[in-house]
């Protein structure tokens, strides 16, 4: 291929990628080796939103624990933490004022907030968006967080209604994995060094050039 | 008894009805203002056919003034068919004695005791001695007052006066009338025992005992057909020589003195104003009837409301009357039915009044949550026979002692330890004893469970506790019980159960004062395949006290209209109109989903969800009508078992609402087989 080439399918490459993410997903980046970093929550997340298939919660919480992936081994169900910074209410609300019900937007909730913020879904329609995970269910996720009510209970997330609540821990449900931070990116990196690589060439072709 | 009375007796004393001439054969129909209808046997007292008395007169006449020779179907048995005998006896002895007297002063000792002996081998022949008797419709229904009907309904009493024949004394109450029926159908026969022909005496003269038996056999085959067929019995052709036969044995072998032990005991009953005044004979002194205080009717605690009675068949429930009236509970006072006969009369059932008026009292059956260690007593009131530790328990019986502070007590099993505990007062409850999970199986099935039929014959399944006949099953059938449902103060136990694609309620035992669970269906093992009676999200159940399923901590909707307007009231703000994700057989719905104090306040503690009542119309679910879009309509609530959901799924084209535990009536209805 010639530099000319190269540079140009880089370039239509990086538009498609670009082309492809709506304005609500602007912060999801495929970094590759079936990882999602969301460039907002700082996360990372398994690109496969449905590895496993339906789990209890307690098989879901060792699956995430025990995965390696990528070359980490700190995956875990994603959270819910307090939105009022103090303690879980799970009482029903819809503008997110509580950690149950629809809209839980915040950061608070790692679900909510991929669901409705980074992907851009709304409640009435669910999994409308699935941006670049695969095989995001439209049905009922697990979180890690156990119920402050009852210790037979965790929170859940509705990817169908966009709803968090709790179940019973015996209900089997879909989990994705998710780590905190992000990951070195191969396409980047072989972007990198293609990119050094072809300044290098271009370099020793404007010599090789000059001779020519 | 057939016969006309033709002429009026004048006896000193006695004022017996004016009777009517001779008259034709009314076409009285079969069963003629019969209805309760029972069974029974032929042996003293239980005659196979009895209907309800209060078509002729009211039952406080007869308890107030009969009691003694009520036969009581609930004591079945050798001690209280010996008991009625005895106390029936003296008062035939009596009632015989003093009418012959009246009508033929000069009689000796001789002609009393044949004509008592006839008297006596009559009431055998026609009747068993049967009057009287409190007598189940059905396995697990109310004992009621019956009286006892023979010959297809017509022939009415111990005496069996037929209707017939007698139409017009029979509608004025002397088939009912215990000793109006004697006395008017006394005369008959007594005219058969002065008009016996020499001609049929077969020779044998006063005084000698052929010829007192010849009077009584002449005076019973004109009882039986007439006064023309009075020497009948001489003819061993005669097509009713089997009745006459039969009364003969009566007469030789004194069949009746087998259940008397004191052939002098004396009457309990007043004989003589009943046998004279008849309904006019003085009733017995109440206590008064006024607003505010406890009332008692026969078994019955009752207090007024407004102009109305409303009552619990026994008094131990008196306590919870205290929803529908303040009255002081301290002392009961007597009131006999005839006071309350121009009210209103509502009889409750304990099970719904109490849990209704009684915030958390505890469902029998429902499983209920022990905070602490407490005694347990032998009685309400007896002596500690164990310590209860904390945890979880089934309901087998509840009292209420107090309408003002509401204490309640439950009865329990703990190990091989039956007793009650003392579960505080309207203020404390919460803390000791709370709605609970079951965590293992109870002395009796809880929802899901599987008992297996112990019957010998079929046992009946029906529409409704106690109602329509579906069908019957065979000893050893199993079934999954869906629901439970108790009646009355013996906490008649009915389950929903489903076998075959039917559902349907079967009669399971009583509870109180002993268990006769074993009698009906025992405990099983589930078959090889499964249905399921209620379908819960994973790890809840359905929950009889609730009706709703539920988990450790969350009642799943979706509630009724009336208690998501009750939780608004109690400022449950969003969360009582708030569709919650939930799965159900792997399906995501969407449902109310409320903790099980908020649905506890909201749905109320009645045996349905508040603004629900059973509905006879729909299996006996509760159902609440509901006014949806200006349209009136109705919700049937389950639970709804595996063949309904399925038909439901299928028929309506897999509709979200056939997983839940609420279906539109017409859809419910239309699926029922």
């Amino acid at each position: 291929m010639s530099p000319r080439k190269f540079w140009t399918t880089c370039c239509l490459a990086a538009a498609a990628i670009a082309a492809t993410a709506s304005p609500a997903q602007a912060s999801l980046v495929d970094r590759g080796n079936g990882m999602i970093y969301d460039t907002v929550s700082n996360l990372t997340w398994l690109k496969n939103a449905d590895s496993q298939g339906l789990m209890t919660w307690d098989v879901a919480v060792s699956w995430a624990d025990q995965l390696s992936h990528g070359g980490f081994s700190d995956w875990r169900l994603p959270g819910v933490s307090p939105v009022n910074g103090l303690s879980l209410n799970l009482a029903y609300s819809e503008d997110g004022s509580t950690d149950g019900g629809i809209n839980q937007t915040g950061l608070n909730s790692e679900l909510g907030h991929l669901f409705y913020t980074s992907l851009g879904n709304q409640a009435a329609t669910g999994v409308t968006q699935s941006g670049p995970f695969e095989a995001l269910q439209n049905y009922v996720y697990w979180t890690g967080t156990e119920s402050p009510y009852d210790p037979e209970e965790a929170l859940h997330f509705f990817t169908i209604f966009g709803e968090q609540g709790s179940s019973l821990k015996v209900n089997e449900y879909h989990a994705m994995a998710v780590r905190v931070g992000d990951v070195p990116e191969p396409a980047t990196l072989m972007l990198l060094l293609l990119g050094l690589g072809a300044v290098a060439l271009t370099s020793r072709r404007g010599k090789t050039g000059e001779q020519a | 008894m057939k016969q006309l009375l033709t002429h009026t007796l004048i006896g000193a004393g006695l004022s017996l009805a004016m009777l009517a001439p001779a008259q034709a054969q009314n076409p009285t129909p079969n069963d003629w203002l019969c209805t309760g209808k029972v069974g029974g046997t032929w042996t003293h007292g239980r005659a196979p056919s009895a209907c309800d008395g209060s078509a002729f007169g009211p039952d406080s006449f007869v308890r107030g003034n009969y009691a003694p020779l009520i036969f009581n179907d609930a004591l079945n048995g050798t001690p209280e068919r010996k008991r009625y005998m005895q106390e029936l006896y003296a008062t035939m002895r009596e009632a015989t004695s003093r009418y012959l007297l009246l009508r033929k002063p000069d009689a000796g000792a001789e002609e009393m005791a044949s004509f008592q002996r006839g008297v006596f081998a009559l009431l055998r022949q026609e009747s068993f001695w049967s009057h009287y008797r409190d007598a189940q419709l059905a396995a697990g229904q109310p004992y009621a007052l019956k009286s006892m009907r023979g010959d297809s309904g017509h022939g009415h009493g111990m005496m069996q006066l037929d209707d017939r024949y007698h139409f017009v004394p029979v509608g004025q109450g002397k088939g009912w009338n215990l000793m109006q029926n004697f006395s008017y159908s006394i005369e008959i026969f007594y005219d058969g025992w002065k008009k016996a022909p020499v001609s049929c005496l077969g020779g044998a003269t006063s005084g000698d005992a052929e010829y007192w038996r010849g009077r009584s056999r002449s005076a019973w085959s004109a009882y039986n057909g007439g006064p023309t067929r009075i020497c009948r019995w001489q003819n061993p052709a005669d097509a009713n020589v089997g009745k006459d036969n039969g009364y003969r044995d009566n007469y030789d072998n004194r069949l009746w003195l087998t259940d008397v032990a004191d052939l002098t005991k004396a009457t309990p009953i007043d004989v003589a104003c009943l046998m004279d005044n008849g309904s006019q004979c003085p009733l017995p002194t109440s206590g008064g009837l006024e607003p505010g205080k406890l009332l008692k009717v026969g078994a019955s605690a009752c207090v007024l409301v407004g102009n109305d009675i409303e009552c619990v068949d026994d008094m131990r429930d008196a306590a919870c009357l205290g929803a529908r009236a303040s009255f002081d509970a301290s002392q009961a006072v007597t009131v006999y039915g005839y006071e309350i006969n121009g009210r209103k009369r509502i009889d409750h059932n304990r099970h719904q009044l109490c849990r209704a008026g009684v915030d958390g009292l505890q469902a029998l059956g429902s499983a209920i949550k022990t905070s602490a260690d407490l005694e347990l007593r032998a009685s309400i009131d007896g002596a500690v026979t164990a310590t209860l530790p904390a945890g979880t328990y089934q309901v087998l019986d509840f009292e209420l002692r107090s309408p003002q502070t509401q204490a309640r007590y439950y009865r329990v099993r703990h190990g091989a330890v039956d007793g009650w505990i003392a579960a505080g007062d309207r203020n404390s409850h919460a803390a000791i004893a709370s709605n609970a999970t079951p965590l293992a199986a109870g002395t009796f099935a809880y929802p899901g469970e599987w008992v297996a039929v112990a019957t010998t014959s079929n046992l009946n399944r029906r529409a409704t506790p106690g109602g329509t006949l579906v069908d019957s099953l065979p000893n050893g059938t199993k079934l999954q019980v869906k629901e439970l449902f108790v009646t009355a103060s013996a906490n008649n136990l009915y389950y929903l159960v489903e076998q075959n694609g039917k559902a349907g309620w079967i009669f399971a035992g009583n509870l109180y004062p002993a268990s006769t669970l074993p009698n009906w269906v025992v405990p099983t093992t589930p078959p090889a395949v499964v249905t399921r009676h209620a379908h819960c999200p994973p790890g809840t159940r359905y929950d009889i006290q609730l009706r709703h399923c539920a988990s450790a901590s969350s009642a799943y909707g979706p509630f009724t209209a009336a208690a998501t307007e009750q939780c608004a009231a109690n400022g449950g703000g969003a969360a009582c109109t708030a569709l919650r994700g939930v799965v159900v057989d792997g399906r995501a719905l969407q449902l109310q989903v409320w903790s099980k104090a908020q649905a506890g306040n909201a749905r109320g503690n009645g045996d349905c969800p508040r603004g629900a009542e059973r509905s006879a119309a729909h299996r006996f679910h509760c159902v609440e009508p509901v006014l949806r879009n200006g349209v009136a309509e109705k919700d049937v609530y389950g639970p709804f078992g595996t063949t309904l959901v399925n038909a439901c799924l299928a028929g309506q084209a897999n509709a979200a609402f056939c997983l839940g535990n609420r279906w539109p009536a017409s859809a419910f209805l239309a699926l029922l087989p």
